[in-house]
């Protein structure tokens, strides 16, 4: 239970996926000019990191590691990744034209997100510091997945709403799109500091 | 001659990936809080880019348009994978200070960006020199805010100590994403100043060209009707 | 479609193209491989050079003796005989337990001492460095600095490093030095037992993790067994000592605290009546003591200690018995 917790407390507050390690910046300021969208972006995001590692974690630490080519894992999770993506985007678009609607433009980009990649990355490494000293299993895995995508979709519902209000200000000439939306990130970041105490 | 130039300054200012197109922003918040670590990955991006464009180029006619975006990522993990094993081997600080920064450069944006944008359309001689220039390009930026980032909130430079206080929060990701949005903001004025006077410029030279002739045009008409 | 429209259509260019570069890239990755790949020497390698800046040295690794690797307080995972200019030094990679909200910190640990088997015994001289190289939860480990570890290494009391005196050493991470003290007495131990060739008192006993094992002294008179027993150090409360006597049922019948080693008076009153809660216990019910609320008093270290020591006397019974008398 403990661990739980300090998977849960970890993903979303403390080291959260922008505000702590910097993944997943593209699409945070790419896609989050209104809440909607955020929503959508953050959802599809947080299905794929839970599938792609619930698929990539395995396969590395029970095929990959024993049959020594766990070397080629780059490539193998990108891969898995991207027709992951592909399978999901087919699915959605059979069963539910009305999620694909909402949720399906998102999905081809984020086979190159990095937060994707970067979690399945995190997971297979040294990871104890982050998830309370317990050691690596597949569910504690999946499960960092999940919450860490939930601590992104929390920061893209955030930015979104400040961002949708900065619509209505004037912002000087040079300072408009990116500089603005990365000094309105900063602010997120330094309220997100705060939370590096509770672990 | 002029192509290369053009090419070079494109991708070095015009079109620099880091401040103008706002690509790979994801290592480049996660390492400018030490301006070594930022030079560092600039390197590997400038390597890794230079050969996936040259290798991409090379294959461009060979690869079918249906699967071209596969084959460009197989190239590119293979190369990130290969400059992580040299780096592990021989200068396992670096791979060290890179982290897990060093796998995503598989999905920064920019080395797929210019492979699709520039090097499947291009001679194998272009596409080295606008890798490479474009790397130069993330290098620098990078390298610069590290700078700033690590002199404002570590007191020091390229690990070297020069101010004894220190603002903390400019080493956290808050103090890079500040300093990112600024320097864009700075870089974007600078360069919209100087294409502004190169355009004035040039259109002060085609005025005066073209008052030239019709000057010259109507004397010629004044002599024949004298 | 035919076999032979088949090889002309795009779809088996696209295929074959993707697959030949997804070989050629695989090929090649794995030579690459094979030529660059880190050996697990090469990687202990780089770690111990870290130890030792701007010095070349050479060792031999040791297998790690099992016995004394894995206690309560500290693991050792690597060990290492220096040799060349570095003779008669020794180099434990440890990892100290109770430190900071139930984490570990992790460091090499350079000991000199003098080697010796069991006939011929050696002795331990000190601990040269001690080099911090991970740690788990432990926030404010930054408070440590070097002279902090140097002055846990000067200070031995009963024996043992102690992170722990009234006067003494005052860093805002006490819980993280305490586990610092915890590996640097655990390579102690496992330098003695494993090089010097000194048989530990209490070798082979049961719950001699939190005890120390040379201050502390056993009597046997008729079926009684009564222990002289100082405690270690349980992250700040350090140096209790105890008599304790175990009848022939093997239970506890006298139980006296002679020195309370917790960090002060306002800990010591918060302790609970651990006389009252041991006496006439067995182990069993000792155990089950451990984990319960009771001893959850606001001086929990304290408590944990007087237990393991009431444990260390009742599991041992037998063997102290056939030893001593």
């Amino acid at each position: 239970m403990a661990t739980v917790i300090a998977i849960i407390l970890s993903a979303v507050l403390t080291n959260n996926f922008i505000t702590k390690q910097t993944l997943g910046i593209c699409p945070f300021l790419g896609v989050s000019k209104k809440t909607s969208s955020a929503v959508g972006m953050g959802v599809a995001v947080t299905i794929v990191m839970t599938l792609a590692t619930a698929v990539t974690y395995p396969i590395y630490e029970y095929v990959m590691v024993p049959l020594n080519f766990a070397f080629l894992e780059i490539i193998v999770f990108i891969f898995i990744i991207a027709s992951l993506v592909q399978m999901l985007e087919m699915i959605i678009r059979k069963v539910s034209p009305a999620l694909y609607n909402a949720m399906g433009v998102y999905l081809p980009l984020i086979t190159t997100n990095c937060a994707v990649l970067g979690v399945c990355e995190l997971v297979i490494g040294d990871m104890s510091d982050l998830i309370g000293g317990a050691a690596m299993n597949f569910g504690w895995a999946v499960l960092y997945a999940f919450f860490a995508g939930l601590g992104f979709t929390l920061i893209m519902i955030i930015m979104s709403g400040m961002r949708e209000k900065l619509n209505n200000i004037k912002v000087a000439k040079y300072l408009n799109g990116f500089p603005i939306s990365m000094v309105t990130a900063s602010f997120i970041c330094m309220a997100f500091m705060v939370f590096t105490y509770i672990a | 001659m002029n192509k290369y130039k053009k090419i070079t300054l494109d991708g070095i200012f015009f079109n620099n990936p880091t401040f103008i197109l706002v690509l790979g922003t994801c290592p480049t918040l996660g390492l400018i809080s030490s301006a070594l670590s930022a030079l560092e990955m600039g390197l590997a991006v400038i390597v890794i880019l230079t050969l996936s464009n040259v290798i991409i180029s090379a294959l461009r006619n060979l690869i079918p348009n249906e699967v071209r975006i596969p084959c460009y990522i197989v190239v590119i993990a293979t190369l990130v994978t290969l400059i992580r094993m040299v780096l592990d081997k021989f200068l396992p600080d670096v791979y060290e200070a890179l982290g897990g920064f060093l796998a995503l450069i598989v999905v920064n944006c920019i080395i797929l960006g210019r492979a699709e944008a520039f090097a499947n359309k291009h001679t194998v001689a272009e596409s080295a020199v606008d890798g490479l220039s474009n790397g130069v390009g993330f290098t620098m930026a990078l390298t610069a805010m590290g700078i700033i980032c690590e002199f404002l909130g570590k007191g020091s430079l390229f690990g070297f100590e020069i101010m004894p206080f220190s603002i903390g929060m400019l080493s956290t990701p808050a103090g890079a994403f500040i300093v990112f949005g600024l320097s864009i903001c700075a870089f974007t004025a600078i360069i919209d100043k100087f294409q502004r006077g190169a355009r004035v410029k040039a259109n002060r030279l085609a005025r005066e060209n073209l008052m030239g002739v019709n000057a010259a045009g109507e004397q010629t008409v004044e002599e024949v009707k004298a | 479609m035919t076999a032979k429209e088949f090889f002309k259509s795009t779809a088996f260019k696209c295929i074959a193209v993707l697959l030949s570069i997804v070989l050629i890239c695989g090929i090649l990755l794995t030579l690459c491989n094979a030529l660059f790949f880190v050996t697990d020497e090469e990687r202990t390698a780089r770690a111990v050079a870290k130890v030792f800046p701007g010095e070349e040295v050479t060792y031999t690794q040791d297998e790690v003796a099992a016995k004394y690797a894995d206690t309560a307080s500290y693991s050792v995972s690597q060990a290492f005989t220096m040799t060349g200019s570095r003779k008669g030094q020794y180099l434990l990679n440890v990892t100290g337990k109770g430190g900071y909200s139930s984490g570990t910190v992790t460091c090499w640990i350079l000991i000199e001492a003098v080697s010796g088997d069991t006939t011929n015994p050696g002795s331990f001289t000190g601990i040269e460095k001690v080099v911090v190289t991970a740690n788990t939860n432990q926030s404010f480990i930054n408070y440590i600095g070097e002279d902090d570890i140097q002055a846990v290494i000067d200070k031995q009391e009963n024996n043992g490093f102690t992170n722990y005196d009234t006067s003494g050493i005052k860093t805002g991470a006490t819980f993280s030095l305490g586990a610092i003290a915890n590996a640097m007495n655990g390579a102690k131990t496992y330098t003695e037992s494993v090089y010097c060739g000194l048989v530990q008192p209490f070798d082979g006993y049961l719950y001699t993790d939190l005890i120390n094992r040379n201050a502390t002294t056993v009597e046997v008179s008729g079926t009684d067994v009564t222990y002289h027993v100082t405690t270690g150090s349980n992250i700040e409360p350090s140096g209790f000592v105890i008599d304790i006597t175990v009848g022939a049922d093997g239970k506890i019948s006298s139980y006296t605290i002679i020195t309370n080693g917790s960090t002060g008076q306002s800990y010591s009153d918060l302790m609970a009546d651990i006389v009252t809660l041991v006496t006439g216990k067995s182990q069993e019910e000792l155990e089950s003591l451990l984990t319960s609320n009771d001893i959850a008093t606001g001086a929990t270290h304290s408590n944990e200690l007087c237990v393991h020591a009431a444990l260390f006397a009742v599991a041992n019974y037998t063997t102290a018995l056939a030893d001593y008398s």
